[in-house]
């Protein structure tokens, strides 16, 4: 049974992710413009993205293990030949701080692993603790941008950092090297008690 | 004979997409969803061994990428490039012509089943007067079968022509010519798919993938005829 899928975007999807839009923590974590625009707007502005901004900008649709929405990823500042974005998340209030992590990984898998991107630029609040906490930012961040955004009527800075193939395959060595530590912890434990 | 019913660009889209995209999965397991998993076509059920079981079999058709394109995407491409898909029983075929070579079509399905491509090239011989057809075929796809069932012979390879599940794949390039064709380019009365073949005549294997040509050895005049015919007909 997967964890965690992406499947692409759709209109279906569009209430739940204007509803995320309009929400506190979101609209100062990410972005406040939902709070000046009607609801038209934002079905208008998310449709237009699902059937004509397909070269600049993609919204997905993540779910969880019994298909339900979880959250949202979007790609921005998409350079095809580059083979380089800038990836946004958005988890619905109720699955945040425990399946933030495995969203986070499932669109990177799928962004190197489908749309072939080599590069993935996240950008990150630097007030925003859903995904990273303070030290795991100070530890990511290549970039600070002060005065980056204004959200619900304050500066926010930025911090920016990129995740290349090699970081990914460095990840995916650690997580293996974990596994094998943890089956061969267990098939210790297992000869001792026999 | 298979019967062959006609989708908008939309339809093929919805038909076409998947519901989960592959290699998403996290702990490893990967799911292959590009291919419609019993949702509603047009009032048809697309259940079983259909697309269900096509999984990746949709990836790759006349170009196109479930994985990668939404169903808006999917159907803006399909109608960029003139194409027609149809349902062939639990199937799909489509196919696609060559704007310098109408009566060449590139011809593409999601069955590994012979039968559904030999009701499309019955149906391309008698309603389009096509006389040759090209397919690309994902390296490995068992959409393969279909094609050599039919007659179709590899011509050639497209080298990791195509990224997906994080790799570059080999991508296949099959030629046929319709049986019977003469050099006026029609074909011979009551042939049939099943007749179809590349047998002889065609320069498959000859020439470089990608500007393979399986219908110059037909004269010129009837290519000429050919455009004229496509003239009147855009005008």
């Amino acid at each position: 049974m997967p964890i965690m899928t992406v499947r692409h975007f759709t209109e279906a999807d569009i209430p739940i992710r204007t509803e995320l839009l309009r929400e506190p923590h979101f609209q100062a974590n990410l972005t406040d413009f939902a709070v000046s625009t009607a609801d038209d707007g934002l079905v208008a502005g998310q449709r237009r993205t699902i059937e004509e901004q397909h070269r600049t900008k993609r919204i997905f649709t993540i779910c969880g293990p019994r298909g339900d929405v979880v959250g949202f990823a979007w790609i921005t500042s998409i350079d095809w030949r580059s083979q380089c974005c800038e990836l946004s998340f958005g988890v619905l209030p109720r699955y945040r701080g425990g399946l933030g992590a495995l969203a986070v990984a499932a669109a990177h898998q799928y962004l190197r692993a489908e749309l072939n991107m080599r590069v993935i630029v996240n950008q990150v609040l630097d007030h925003n603790r859903m995904l990273h906490s303070p030290e795991s930012l100070a530890a990511h961040q290549q970039v600070t941008c002060v005065r980056d955004s204004y959200t619900v009527g304050q500066w926010r800075a930025a911090c920016y950092w990129t995740f290349t193939e090699a970081d990914d395959q460095a990840r995916q060595a650690q997580a293996e090297s974990r596994r094998r530590e943890v089956a061969e912890r267990i098939r210790s434990a297992q000869e001792a008690r026999s | 004979m298979t019967d062959l019913r006609m989708l908008d660009p939309a339809e093929a889209a919805e038909a076409l997409a998947g519901t989960a995209l592959a290699g998403t999965v996290v702990a490893g397991t990967v799911v292959a969803g590009t291919a419609l998993a019993g949702a509603e076509c047009a009032g048809t059920e697309l259940a079983g061994p259909g697309l269900a079981a096509g999984g990746g079999a949709a990836r790759g058709f006349l170009g196109t990428d479930p994985v990668t394109q939404n169903r808006a995407l999917l159907a803006a491409e399909l109608t960029r490039m003139g194409a027609t898909v149809c349902q062939a029983g639990d199937a799909l075929v489509g196919f696609a012509h060559r704007p310098g070579q109408p009566r060449q079509a590139l011809v593409a399905s999601t069955s590994g089943r012979p039968e559904p491509v030999a009701a499309l090239l019955a149906f391309l011989r008698t309603y389009h007067r096509s006389t040759s057809y090209l397919a690309l075929v994902p390296d490995g796809s068992p959409v393969a079968a279909a094609f050599a069932g039919c007659g179709f012979r590899p011509a050639g390879v497209l080298r990791e022509h195509r990224y997906g599940a994080g790799q570059y794949h080999d991508v296949l390039v099959y030629v046929a010519k319709a049986a019977g064709t003469t050099a006026s380019g029609t074909t011979a009365a009551g042939t049939t798919a099943a007749q179809t073949t590349a047998a002889g005549t065609t320069a498959a294997g000859t020439t470089g993938p990608g500007t393979t040509d399986p219908g110059t050895t037909e004269p010129d005049t009837a290519n000429a005829a050919d455009s004229a015919e496509a003239s009147r007909c855009r005008s």
